[in-house]
């Protein structure tokens, strides 16, 4: 007895024990995932980290601009007279090379990290420069620093090995202009196969040279073309020397600028005959611009000015003539003081720069983003150039001659990301106006990402919201059927199907939807849609057949004659949704729906009807009731069973044909007032437009099929938690099944009912395989229901796999899954708020 | 228990009647009546007729099939798919069972008041106006004198005359019963089923309930399921002793209580059992 006892309690002891740990456990584990998301994203916040390096003596003459390696450690630096290699730890010249011709003018290729000279003898040269890095695997004196110089080179020393870095120079004549004219400025763009150099001789002739290369594959044989051609720009140049002249990355534009912020553009779109396109004063308070070059990918110019300002020009669309294409002003950003801006260096790696102003402040920003990324003041006392390396963290500052070089480490790990560039509208380079765009990756280089969160959880909303539509009417009604009218027999077999049907892979219901449902539906799409609409009103249509047959007939056919009906109905709704579809096609659509969504030029009056449809139906049932409804009982009144049957089906064939009357008014008064449903709505654009194969409405009615079992389950515990001596009170007052559902039982399992669509909502939001297998994954904002989207699940499970370890790509989708996790998090809370409302409320009655 | 069962599966027992009843105008007539859940028995071949105008109390121990036989009268059983029943019961002489009747039309006629009180979540008005309102009546001036009408009746009408609009919910449980009745006389029926309407109210509300049965039946028939014999005694005008589904005895109700026919009706009433 005693032993029974003890084991008893142990028993018990163990249970309260194991389940008070899985409790908390499981709570832990939500908090742990809630605090891994965080812990992943929040340094996509953060912005850059600076710490000084060194500070090292130099025996450098004044310098005008510069290059350093990948690594930071040397950089090859102009002095105007000869390019020198510099050791950025000490601060020695490695090498020397002057120049052995007078040059007139230069310009600075980032991308080969090469100067082209013009020289003062008409000729142009290129001067390249290779970074080299080796690895001496040789013993090392113990006493030997860190960094030293010797023949030439820069010796790193790593453990008991080597590094050294130095530099390769080589200078390339590239063409002889004939009649030996002074060059006063050049740029040029070089790929691998063809180099375009773009130079203004002082006669104020702008010339345009564009070599392109050729090698035969089969034959190795090299080809050269070169071609030429010049404008004459006396009239706008005005006798006047320019002071920077550029060509941007597509080889579309020669921009000249002059200090006082004059600005000239010559199109050059056509090689052959090149035009001047703007000229303009581009700032209008009379600021001077001090120093102007590129951001990488040569598309925006960044203009510093002698306020202290840097700011982003690029052409954008006339806002009257959109084929117009305006320089124009996006973003501004402060060095901190009003100062001059001296310099400006690009980043090779992303959209930000580092400005340098005559106060020796130095600030680095992420254009796109706006990120204020790096803000430091030099020592120096008059630095001259800030330059930034290739991996974007280390900065070196030179000064005047006889300076030293101060060299920053940087840590800049997220430069792209702020709230903005995430949640809000970002101008990216070369775009018209802001736009929220995702487009995590592409081939070319100088690409930039775009993170904004905001069209994949457009997509998100959007999937949930169709599918929502077509599960909530389904879950329901079978739920009030299931338990309110069906007996237990039909009940166990219903509730079992659709549980067997929430059991089914979602891989298999996307599988379905991508290459079954999509392809079918798309040669039937106007059929798809009127079988919605055809269905329900065959089934009330057959409802009032029903009521024709003798009382005691239907009586006795008791509940099976909801059976009958919907097996009637069913292919009755089918086959009037294919008949009527077709016939509306020819009559509203031109004969194809599916052209008549791209086509323009068609009347949008059938797209407006197939819309306002349901509001005709709603508008119809509205005035009969407020107007109609007492005419209507007087109708009633001392009619027998079966004449009262044949005027309620009177009554619905004459409601039917207003409420397509009312709706083809309401259409065709929308569609004189001009407004066309494909293209130009207010805010949401378009409603219907051009047809995806893989839409919303199938990922809809697929995903529709996914929520319908949980839906349905929760709600019909709602309507059986229903005490049932309600339901026998409103039976035994003499109300029909279907009064009491609607009266009694619907408002008491509401809040449950809500419930379960909230509990359904959270399912669809965090959805993945049919969405990622039906919705076509197109990142793009467009309520167009024959649209595809991609969710913030799907990007997701698409792009973690390819997506580097701790990238800004990687967090920014950490942070797609947390946004996902509290958008889910916050529904099913409150659905499960309301259910435990519900269930105090519903323990009253 | 064993012997009984037996006898009441081959018919022979007999139901003890009172002979008064013969000169009563009969309203409901239980015909033969057999009730079954699934496969076990629970109603056994009952004939019984209930006057009209007057109160018919149904008594007998727990499970001897009083409410099921109270719930066969308005077909409320039939929203059990187990159920299987045979004979018939004549409402007005018209069959309650015939496959044609039109159930909600049928509990038109018949109101009830539950065991326990079941007012519907909504305002004291409209559960009052609730059997009128599905029947289609809108006019408001018709829906509002039959509520005051009803409540009145159901003598509520002083307590609650000014807080029509407040939730059924707040009321107490004697009101509420009363509200329920008032809702069940609203559409004027011909016959009140009551299914121990007072087990779950405090003695004043019994009494209060009681009085309303007593006045009822200047209007109304009314069938009470019961408990209570001094309940039963008290409020009825004919009685029936109900025991494992069978009608044992059903007479006028001085007769059943002071001079019983049958041994087991004279066990349950002196308390031997039940």
């Amino acid at each position: 007895m005693m032993k029974k006892n003890v084991r008893k309690k142990l028993a018990d002891k163990i249970a309260k024990y194991l389940i008070t740990v899985g409790g908390i456990g499981t709570i832990l584990a939500v908090l742990l995932v809630f605090l891994f998301l965080l812990w992943t994203t929040i340094p996509l916040f953060k912005s850059g980290e600076v710490s000084q390096n060194s500070l090292a003596k130099s025996e450098l003459s004044d310098v005008r601009h510069g290059i350093v390696d990948e690594y930071g450690l040397i950089a090859a630096v102009f002095d105007g007279e000869a390019f020198e290699i510099v050791s950025l730890p000490t601060g020695d010249v490695i090498d020397r090379m002057p120049l052995k011709f007078k040059w007139t003018s230069f310009g600075y290729n980032e991308k080969r990290n090469s100067y082209i000279f013009a020289t003062e003898d008409g000729g142009i040269l290129e001067v390249d420069f290779e970074f080299k890095k080796d690895n001496i695997n040789q013993g090392v004196a113990e006493g030997k620093a860190r960094y030293s110089v010797t023949d030439g080179r820069l010796m790193e020393k790593i453990g008991d090995q080597e590094n050294s870095y130095y530099a390769g120079i080589k200078i390339k004549d590239l063409i002889k202009v004939q009649d030996g004219k002074k060059i006063t400025n050049i740029d040029e763009i070089r790929n691998d196969n063809d180099n375009f150099v773009a130079y203004l001789t002082d006669d104020k002739v702008l010339h345009l040279n564009e070599v392109i290369t050729k090698e035969n594959i089969l034959t190795g044989e090299i080809s050269t073309q070169v071609n030429e051609s010049n404008i004459d720009l006396k009239k706008v140049l005005n006798g006047r020397n320019p002071d920077y002249l550029k060509i941007n990355s597509s080889k579309t534009t020669v921009m000249i600028f002059f200090k006082d912020g004059e600005y000239i553009s010559i199109d050059t779109k056509i090689f052959e005959s090149p035009k001047i396109l703007e000229n303009k004063k581009i700032f209008s308070d009379g600021r001077k611009i001090t120093y102007l070059d590129f951001l990488i990918g040569r598309n925006t110019i960044l203009v510093g000015d002698d306020k202290g300002y840097v700011t982003a020009w690029w052409p954008i669309e006339d806002q009257l003539n959109k084929n117009n294409l305006v320089f124009s002003q996006i973003y501004s950003f402060y060095s901190g003081d009003d100062s001059p801006v001296r310099f400006i260096s690009p980043s090779k790696r992303d959209k930000s720069f580092v400005i340098l102003n005559e106060k020796g402040r130095v600030s680095m920003y992420h254009m796109t983003s706006g990120k204020h990324l790096v803000d430091i003041v030099s020592n120096l006392t008059k630095p001259k150039i800030a330059l930034l390396n290739q991996k974007n963290n280390k900065i070196a500052i030179f000064g005047n001659k006889g300076d030293k070089i101060e060299t920053y480490d940087l840590k800049i790990p997220h430069p792209e990301i702020t709230f903005r560039s995430v949640f809000g509208k970002i101008q990216y380079e070369l775009t018209s106006k802001p736009e929220y765009v995702w487009q995590s990756s592409s081939g070319s280089d100088d690409f930039e990402p775009k993170f904004s969160l905001i069209p994949l959880i457009f997509g998100t909303i959007k999937a949930t919201i169709v599918a929502m539509l077509f599960a909530i009417p389904v879950a329901i009604m079978s739920a009030i059927y299931t338990s309110e009218f069906a007996s237990k027999k039909i009940r166990n077999s219903i509730k079992s199907t659709i549980e067997i049907m929430a059991s089914l892979p979602s891989v298999v219901l996307g599988f379905i939807a991508a290459l079954i449902v999509s392809p079918f539906v798309e040669n039937v799409v106007l059929a798809t849609i009127f079988s919605f609409i055809m269905i329900p009103f065959s089934l009330i249509f057959m409802g009032h057949l029903v009521q024709l047959l003798p009382k005691e007939l239907l009586n006795s056919m008791g509940k099976y004659r909801i059976w009958i009906i919907l097996l009637v109905a069913l292919p009755l709704g089918l086959y009037l949704g294919v008949i009527i579809s077709s016939f509306v096609e020819k009559l509203l659509f031109y004969g194809d729906f599916k052209y008549w969504l791209h086509n323009y030029n068609y009347s949008p009056l059938g797209g407006w009807a197939l819309i306002l449809l349901p509001f005709g139906v709603g508008i119809t049932i509205y005035l009969y009731r407020r107007f109609l409804y007492e005419f209507y009982e007087s109708l009633l009144e001392n009619k027998s069973y079966h004449q009262a049957g044949v005027i309620e089906l009177v009554k619905f064939f004459v409601l039917t044909i207003c409420s397509v009357i009312i709706t083809f008014f309401v259409a065709f008064l929308i569609t004189k007032a001009g407004i066309d449903l494909r293209y130009d709505l207010p805010i949401i654009e378009s409603i219907m437009n051009t047809y995806v194969q893989r839409n919303a409405l199938i990922v809809g009615f697929i995903m529709g099929f996914a929520v319908i079992p949980i839906i349905y389950t929760v709600s019909e515990d709602a309507l059986n938690a229903v005490p049932e001596h309600l339901r026998s009170a409103s039976l035994a007052a003499g109300a029909t099944q279907w009064q009491t559902v609607v009266n009694i039982i619907l408002p008491v399992a509401m809040s449950g009912i809500f419930s379960a669509i909230m509990i359904g909502f959270g399912r669809a939001i965090g959805e993945t395989m049919i969405v990622l297998m039906a919705a076509g994954n197109t990142p793009i904002i467009d309520m167009n229901i024959f649209s595809g989207f991609r969710t913030l699940s799907a990007n997701i499970a698409v792009e973690l796999p390819e997506a580097v370890i701790n990238s800004t790509h990687y967090r920014v989708l950490y942070l797609a899954a947390l946004v996902l996790f509290l958008m889910t998090f916050i529904i099913n809370t409150f659905a499960e708020m309301i259910r435990i409302k519900y269930r105090k409320k519903s323990s009253q009655l | 228990m064993t012997e009984l069962l037996e006898e009441l599966k081959n018919n022979e027992k007999k139901t003890v009647y009172d002979p008064l009843l013969k000169d009563e105008n009969i309203i409901i007539d239980i015909k033969d009546f057999n009730l079954y859940y699934g496969n076990k028995q629970a109603l056994f071949k009952i004939n019984m007729q209930i006057p009209k105008g007057k109160v018919t109390a149904l008594i007998g121990p727990s499970g001897c099939g009083k409410s099921t036989l109270l719930r066969s009268i308005n077909r409320l059983n039939d929203l059990l798919d187990y159920v299987r029943v045979e004979g018939d019961i004549l409402l007005d002489g018209e069959s309650v069972y015939d496959r044609s009747v039109d159930l909600s039309e049928l509990r038109k006629k018949m109101g009830m008041v539950a065991q326990k009180p079941n007012p519907f979540p909504m305002s004291i008005y409209d559960n009052v106006v609730y059997p009128l309102k599905i029947n289609g009546v809108k006019k408001k001036s018709i829906l509002d004198e039959v509520c005051e009408r009803s409540l009145s009746y159901a003598g509520l009408w002083d307590e609650v005359k000014d807080r029509l609009k407040e939730n059924a919910f707040g009321l107490s449980g004697g009101q509420q019963q009363r509200l329920c009745i008032a809702r069940a006389i609203a559409p004027e029926p011909e016959v009140i089923l009551m299914d121990e309407p007072c087990s779950a109210l405090d003695p004043i509300a019994t009494y209060k309930i009681e009085e309303l049965i007593l006045s009822l039946r200047e209007k109304f028939t009314v069938v009470i399921v019961t408990h209570n014999m001094q309940q039963a005694a008290r409020v009825s005008d004919f009685t029936a002793f109900m025991y494992m589904g069978f009608l044992v005895e059903y007479g006028n109700t001085i007769n059943i209580f002071k001079k019983p026919k049958v041994k087991d009706t004279e066990d349950y009433i002196t308390g031997r059992f039940g």
